[in-house]
């Protein structure tokens, strides 16, 4: 049982299959390749798909999990209290090929036409001899004679969904797109895991086109913290269904869209972190005009930042005013200022109130538009400055 | 403040002006980065009871005939220039650490003393920017080595709020070599420095009449300082760097040897603080090669504070804390010169910079 949630509704659902795979017992010696960020991202992902199901275009139908955490030696992992107390259930299988194959088939299974589908992959990944994404499952490499056979193509997967005539479909591809030699070197196409065959004529209907983003470009690394949260697409993806990569909607008002999702990640990404910069890539070609969630009130993420750095720590505040109004204020010198601001359509300005003897930053305005805005302060010119 | 500091293996007074200047330098450099010129310092010098420099026969040199295998000059020179930008990504207090020694190393034989306090002002603000700031939001978009040293620059240069000066006075950053350094050069730096070691550790630790000799030489510059430091209500710090570690540290546990102190100072010896710079002191007493301390506590004098700073490159420096009880090991550690890292503590803007604050916050620097 891996089934966590399941509700009655008429009309259109939402049918999210989540998968974090964190524990790969077979891939590295000494558990190496162990993670615990994708679980992490994982029980994320299904948290804001829970809590916020009502925000869901098409409210939530189903939500089917598999999780492999490295603190859980095999087998299941008892989730306990994490994800509320409206699961039917706290055990999560692993995510293995077995499992993958099962749940897999189960949810394809609920999706009628008309539905929304999401589907989530947090783990190691690996690029094909296209250049597409895999996913790699907990027994990888278990086998002698099909050591990739446990695996999954995301690309073939998001192809595979939009054959089955959902409204929309959303595919979130959290790991490497690494080029491993053993992997792309092999003389035979590897037969890994496809949920579902796909003919030429399935794709050339009236089909939909799938979002299908992943967290790295093809050939590049993705990243985690090492500490048990979230990796860092998965931080972006959730900051921006939270409400900052919205545009007004005709349908459903403010709304996290395909196309915000699509271009405003990648924009997210630049500024949400010192440490790293998230630079997600399609794995498809999408056009579609669709809405995954709606949103009452809209934000958009500022970044403020000094060149050099170290200036803004020499302010007493830094202020975003709307004209003469100060709608917000820094508390702390910080080299970085980071501050979700109600998105409305108005200009804004970042003005620092300097300390004594600091050199001062010159005022910059902006429009507010989602999902973010990185405002970078320059001392102000000699004449400015007296 | 009086301080002792006792010098490591491989320092020898040829009498040509040389050890003199350096223990000047050394004095002023600790002096002004360290101690907010409160120090009078004393350098006891032992080396000339241990191993002579020019014994080491049993030592191979390298013939060179590895360096023409491989991909020769150009490619490893394009590698480094990588290579730091790629490991500044990586650890970048490590990267100003390692610049901040090879700057520091370059300028101390400048004759200049406005340059020598000119690049060392640089480079302890950059350890403090790095220390405060370990990840910079531009580094991720950082493309080359000239990148790296103009947003350093700039960003010290702002620390100092002395930017409307330009940035021409800034001193470029060094060049690091850590390719060649793998290559070829770590044994012939490495070597000898160890087998002075070996040579100076044996005759301390197996060779008492020997090592009379060095106790004498070390017991007298404690004194001096105890005195004055007595007289004048002054914290009395003693800093041992690599063997001088293990030295004061025996200094400080033998019995014998403290009832000498004892009986000229006329009153129990107290240290404000014992400082292991890169030291082998956990290992000696891992191996129980210091004399048995009657207090049963480590030391057989009261030591306020006791610290060990090593750096993870240097092979030369082992964690005191696990071994002896009462140390505090603090790291600080460089990102590339494996081969010098052993030397490199009092060239790196770091050491003196963290050393300014844990002095503050101990009360022993107002």
């Amino acid at each position: 049982m891996t089934l966590l949630y399941e509700a009655q509704i008429d009309g259109p659902v939402t049918h999210a299959f989540i998968v974090g795979c964190g524990r790969y017992p077979y891939l590295q010696a000494n558990h190496a390749a162990d993670r615990r960020a994708p679980v992490a991202g994982a029980i994320a992902l299904a948290n804001m798909l829970l809590e916020d199901r009502a925000r869901l275009v098409a409210p939530l139908g189903s939500l089917e999990m598999l999780l492999s955490d490295p603190t859980v030696n095999d087998g299941s992992m008892d989730v306990g209290n994490v994800l509320g107390d409206e699961v039917l259930t706290t055990l999560v299988e692993p995510a293995d090929e077995q499992h993958f194959r099962n749940r897999g088939d189960e949810w394809l299974g609920r999706i009628r036409p008309g539905d929304a589908v999401v589907f989530y992959f947090s783990g190691h990944g690996i690029a094909d001899r296209q250049g597409g994404a895999v996913g790699l499952l907990e027994d990888i490499k278990s086998k002698t004679n099909r050591p990739w056979a446990q695996s999954f193509s995301a690309s073939n997967l998001s192809q595979a969904l939009q054959t089955l005539n959902p409204a929309s479909a959303w595919v979130f591809f959290d790991a490497c797109q690494e080029i491993v030699a053993e992997f792309a070197g092999r003389l035979w196409e590897v037969k890994n895991i496809d949920l579902k065959e796909v003919s030429l004529a399935d794709i050339t209907g009236d089909v939909c086109e799938p979002l299908a983003l992943a967290g790295a470009r093809t050939g590049h690394l993705a990243w985690a913290p090492v500490d048990f949260e979230p990796p860092f697409f998965t931080q972006v993806l959730l900051k921006g269904l939270s409400g900052c990569c919205v545009e007004r909607t005709q349908s459903h008002g403010w709304a996290v869209t395909g196309k915000m999702l699509l271009f405003g990640l990648r924009q997210l990404g630049e500024t949400m972190f010192d440490e790293i910069v998230v630079r997600p890539q399609p794995i498809l070609p999408y056009s579609d005009i669709q809405a995954l969630m709606t949103v009452a009130q809209p934000f958009m993420h500022l970044t403020v930042r000094s060149i050099p750095e170290i200036h803004l720590t020499q302010m007493a505040s830094v202020q975003v005013k709307q004209q003469d109004l100060e709608i917000m204020s820094s508390v702390a010198a910080e080299f970085v200022w980071r501050v979700d601001i109600n998105l409305e359509d108005r200009d804004l300005t970042v003005e620092c109130v300097c300390q004594e003897g600091a050199v001062p930053l010159a005022p910059q305005t902006f429009r507010q538009q989602a999902p973010s805005c990185l405002v970078t302060l320059r001392p102000a010119p000699a004449e400015d400055a007296a | 403040m009086q301080v002792v500091f006792v010098h490591g293996v491989n320092n020898r007074d040829l009498g040509d002006g040389a050890y003199e200047k350096m223990t000047r330098r050394r004095a002023d450099r600790f002096n002004r980065l360290a101690f907010d010129q409160t120090a009078t310092i004393r350098f006891p010098y032992w080396g000339k009871f241990g191993l002579a420099e020019k014994s080491l026969l049993s030592l191979p040199t390298s013939k060179g005939q590895t360096q023409t295998l491989g991909t020769l000059v150009a490619p490893a020179t394009l590698a480094d220039r990588a290579s730091i930008v790629a490991a500044a990504k990586a650890d970048f207090p490590g990267v100003v650490a390692s610049l901040s020694v090879a700057a520091l190393d370059a300028v101390s034989s400048s004759e200049s003393e406005a340059e020598r306090h000119s690049v060392e002002d640089f480079w302890m603000a950059a350890a403090r920017y790095a220390d405060a700031r370990p990840i910079p939001s531009w580094l991720s978009n950082l493309h080359s080595e000239d990148e790296l040293g103009e947003r350093l620059a700039g960003e010290v240069g702002a620390s100092r709020r002395v930017e409307s000066l330009g940035v021409g006075w800034l001193p470029k950053l060094p060049k690091l070599d850590p390719v060649a350094i793998a290559a070829g050069k770590a044994r012939d730096i490495a070597a000898p420095y160890l087998a002075q070691f070996l040579g100076d550790a044996m005759m301390f630790f197996a060779r008492r009449d020997q090592s009379d000799h060095v106790r004498a030489e070390i017991n007298g510059a404690i004194l001096a300082a105890a005195m004055v430091a007595d007289d004048n209500n002054e914290p009395l710090v003693l800093i041992g760097h690599s063997m001088g570690g293990s030295i004061l540290h025996e200094l400080l546990t033998d019995a014998n040897n403290i009832a000498l102190l004892e009986e000229r100072l006329k009153r129990p010896l107290k240290i404000d603080l014992l400082l292991g710079v890169g030291t082998q002191v956990g290992l000696f007493a891992e191996l129980k090669q210091f004399s048995a301390s009657k207090s049963g506590r480590p030391l057989g004098v009261v030591v306020d504070h006791y610290w060990n700073v090593y750096d993870y490159a240097d092979t030369l420096a082992f964690l005191s804390e696990p071994t002896i009880a009462g140390v505090v090991d603090f790291e600080i550690s460089t990102s590339a010169g494996l081969s010098t890292a052993h030397n490199a503590y009092f060239d790196n803007a770091f050491f003196f910079s963290r050393l300014n604050k844990r002095l503050k916050d101990a009360g022993l620097l107002a």
